[in-house]
């Protein structure tokens, strides 16, 4: 999909809130790795991107964050590596084998440096756009709860298969959901029985 | 671990039993010696099939003792896959119990005059064995369940074959029994099953009752070791928290992202269906069913990066499949179904086939070497063939061999995969499993401690270019071994079309040239 195209969609998307219990956030992580959208203010670095707006720090970022692929590619300096408009960022928290090792950030990068991120150096367009992001692994729940809470975007059929494959018990400890600002039953989300009205959702959580 | 027990099958009286002392080879185990003995003993140009052949089976160097990790046994021949050498590395109970037994190796030799199929057991009390036709052509799972009935389930240990080991064929896997006696972990590469299977023997029953601990010279010295090693590799992140949480299938979700995921048999390098059969997903739903996504595939693994696979009832299917069944049965096959998988893993196991073979799969492509080059230098020249698992264990930082390496240039790739070749054969021969690399790369600590306790074992002083020497030693010898069964620098090679199609996303080639890839061994 076109950057444009997903900007549209964004603006039309249907907002879903789940109150519940807090060790419930954890069923909803596996939300988390096929990837979703965030608002951000873009041009900037990783680096930045990181600190600034998703308030992480330099020591958790160097020891929990052993993956970081912009567009599908291994990053290697996050204060050089540029986030764009529309940027696909995925973050892994462990990186097994060999082909893991290589992947990361250290001395085996030399084994896939054809495929390793080369910044072009031109900041493009700075200001407010959106980021897709892919968490994996350890980092689902380090990182899981916070984005959750603030609210993701995320597309509506993904959305709606996710929630529909959730055990009945999920929904019955649910404490309420509202969708586009009214109360309605958690059973409708149930075994595929949402519909969405668009292509994205703003999904968010509200552990109580 | 001072004596090798010899069993020549082709006597007409019957399987010959010899148990001679270790001699020429003291001081190596698993892989230094299952090479060592192949390279010497077997005729390099014979085939892999017939009586000059032998199937060696090795514990590590450190199995049998409470050494962290120790449990991997090697199993070596000529292999009727690639023709060459080859060493394949298993978990399970056999190498801890076969190392308390006081062996160093078993090896099968000779080729029976019959087609009768022939069942070892061994005690402390000496080796049987015994025709049982009975086992013809029963899978492995099916075979265990009759040895458990037949020597009981406590202490045994099983290394056996299943229907396509007894029929030779070259994706034949040898299997080797788990802590709950399943033949759940396999020597899967290069065909050993069917080198077993030339050999008439179905099953080795090993029972360890009343053997105790292997002990080290330095008990003191092993313990505080062994020690300090176990809180490196729970520490460290990928040890620690990563592969006990998600095992190797982790793999899947972060290969897809960089593209070089096998998919439609090789077609392209990222699959859509990744987060529906990825190690993420396969944990919750391991959990999920009242299975396990942390558990260990023998006794003193402290990573424990396997699990337990349940159906949809909650009932045993199979062990948690890894990463490289995943790919082979799920992405490549265009499979996005975790229990079509696992399905398809017990099988595998059942009838004794490698996952990977039977994904349709060539290991060449595992971990696409135009996505990731430097693998693909290890992939061409391994004496071992394409597998992945050659240069798995990484010890450039902390071996400091060949000072450091430009990042943009080939020559790095070539340094690193040689360094890589050499700490993977110098683990492989001491029954460490090879995830131990993660932590041993990070932390020079966890890298000293596994070096104390191999020194405390044998009580000398083990250093870092003992490492090194240990893991050359072993690779001049595989080499030496392909050269005279014909190999030449013309096989160091991938294919072809590695280096003129472009495998997508990235649309990169393999750009190493032919003359860096020879240089993989001047040392
Ligand atoms: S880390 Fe995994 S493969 Fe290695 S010994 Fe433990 S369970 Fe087996």
């Amino acid at each position: 999909m076109e950057t444009t195209e997903i900007r549209e969609q964004l603006q039309k998307a249907v907002t879903l809130s789940l109150d519940l219990a807090e060790k419930q956030i954890a069923d909803l992580f596996l939300l988390l790795q096929k990837g979703f959208f965030v608002s951000a203010c873009v041009g900037c670095t990783i680096h930045d991107f990181f600190i600034e707006q998703l308030g992480l720090s330099p020591e958790y970022i160097q020891s929990r964050i052993q993956g970081i692929f912009l567009d599908g590619k291994p990053a290697d300096d996050l204060e050089i590596a540029i986030i764009r408009d529309g940027a696909r960022l995925t973050l892994s928290g462990t990186m097994p084998g060999l082909v893991g090792i290589a992947l990361r950030r250290g001395p085996l990068a030399v084994f896939r440096h054809s495929i390793t991120h080369r910044e072009a150096g031109d900041y493009g367009y700075s200001g407010e756009g959106f980021v897709q992001l892919k968490l994996l692994n350890l980092l689902m729940k380090d990182m899981g709860p916070e984005l959750l809470r603030k609210g993701i975007y995320i597309q509506s059929t993904d959305l709606a298969e996710y929630l529909g494959n959730l055990p009945t018990g999920f929904w019955q400890e649910c404490k309420s959901v509202s969708l586009d600002g009214a109360q309605v039953a958690p059973e409708m989300f149930q075994k595929g029985r949402w519909i969405p009205a668009s292509e994205m959702a703003k999904f968010s959580v509200a552990p109580g | 671990m001072d004596k090798i027990l010899r069993i020549d099958m082709s006597g007409a009286g019957g399987p010959q039993v010899n148990e001679v002392p270790i001699g020429e080879y003291a001081g190596l185990g698993g892989r230094a010696l299952t090479s060592a003995i192949v390279s010497k003993e077997v005729p390099a140009t014979c085939h892999a099939l017939g009586s000059e052949n032998k199937l060696v089976i090795a514990p590590g160097l450190l199995s049998g003792t409470t050494a962290a990790m120790s449990g991997r046994i090697s199993i070596g021949c000529k292999s009727p896959l690639t023709g060459g050498i080859k060493e394949a590395n298993s978990g399970g109970q056999p190498s801890q119990v076969l190392a308390r037994l006081g062996y160093a190796a078993i090896v099968l030799e000779g080729k029976p005059p019959t087609d009768d199929l022939y069942k070892v057991f061994i005690n402390k009390d000496g080796v049987q064995i015994s025709i049982d036709n009975s086992l013809k052509m029963l899978p492995n799972y099916d075979l265990i369940d009759k040895m458990k009935s037949e020597y009981g389930d406590k202490k045994i240990a099983c290394i056996s074959i299943g229907p396509a080991g007894e029929m030779k064929m070259c994706s034949a896997s040898i299997a080797c029994t788990d802590m709950e006696l399943r033949p759940a972990r396999h020597a899967g590469r290069g065909g050993v099953g069917a080198v077993m299977g030339a050999k008439g023997v179905k099953v080795i029953v090993l029972d360890d009752t009343g053997m105790a601990m292997r002990s080290p010279k330095d008990p003191e010295k092993f313990k505080a070791a062994n020690k300090i090693f176990v809180e490196g590799l729970t520490s460290h992140p990928v040890t620690g928290e990563g592969l006990p949480a998600y095992g190797t299938n982790v793999l899947t979700n972060i290969l897809s992202e960089v593209g070089g995921y096998p998919t439609y048999n090789f077609k392209q390098g990222s699959f859509d269906g990744a987060s529906k059969i990825s190690g993420e997903t396969q944990a919750e739903t391991e959990t999920a069913r009242g299975g396990l996504a942390t558990h260990g595939c023998h006794r003193g693994c402290v990573i424990r990066c396997s699990g337990v696979y349940n159906d949809k009832d909650g009932h045993f299917l199979t062990k948690q499949p890894e990463y490289e069944t995943v790919w082979a049965h799920g992405g490549n096959c265009g499979i996005d179904d975790l229990d079509t998988i696992a399905m398809l893993d017990f099988l595998d196991d059942n009838y004794g086939v490698d996952t990977i073979e039977m994904g349709n799969a060539i290991a060449v492509a595992m971990e696409d070497p135009r996505a990731v080059q430097g693998i693909g230098v290890t992939y061409a020249t391994s004496p071992m063939g394409a597998d992945h698992t050659a240069g798995y264990a990484v010890a450039q930082n902390v071996l400091k061999v060949g000072g450091d390496v430009d990042a943009l240039k080939p020559e790095g790739q070539v340094e690193i995969s040689r360094n890589l070749q050499i700490a993977t054969a110098a683990i492989d021969s001491t029954g460490m499993c090879l995830f131990i690399a993660f932590a041993i790369l990070d932390q020079p600590e966890t890298f000293q401690a596994m070096l104390d306790i191999i020194g405390a074992y044998s009580g000398t002083e083990f250093t870092a270019d003992g490492v090194t020497e240990l893991g050359k030693k072993v690779l001049t010898m595989e080499r030496d071994f392909n050269a005279r069964a014909g190999f030449t620098k013309a096989h160091d090679r991938l294919p072809g079309y590695f280096k003129t199609e472009a495998f997508p996303p990235h649309n990169v080639t393999f750009g190493v040239t032919d003359e860096e890839l020879d240089k993989v061994f001047d040392w």
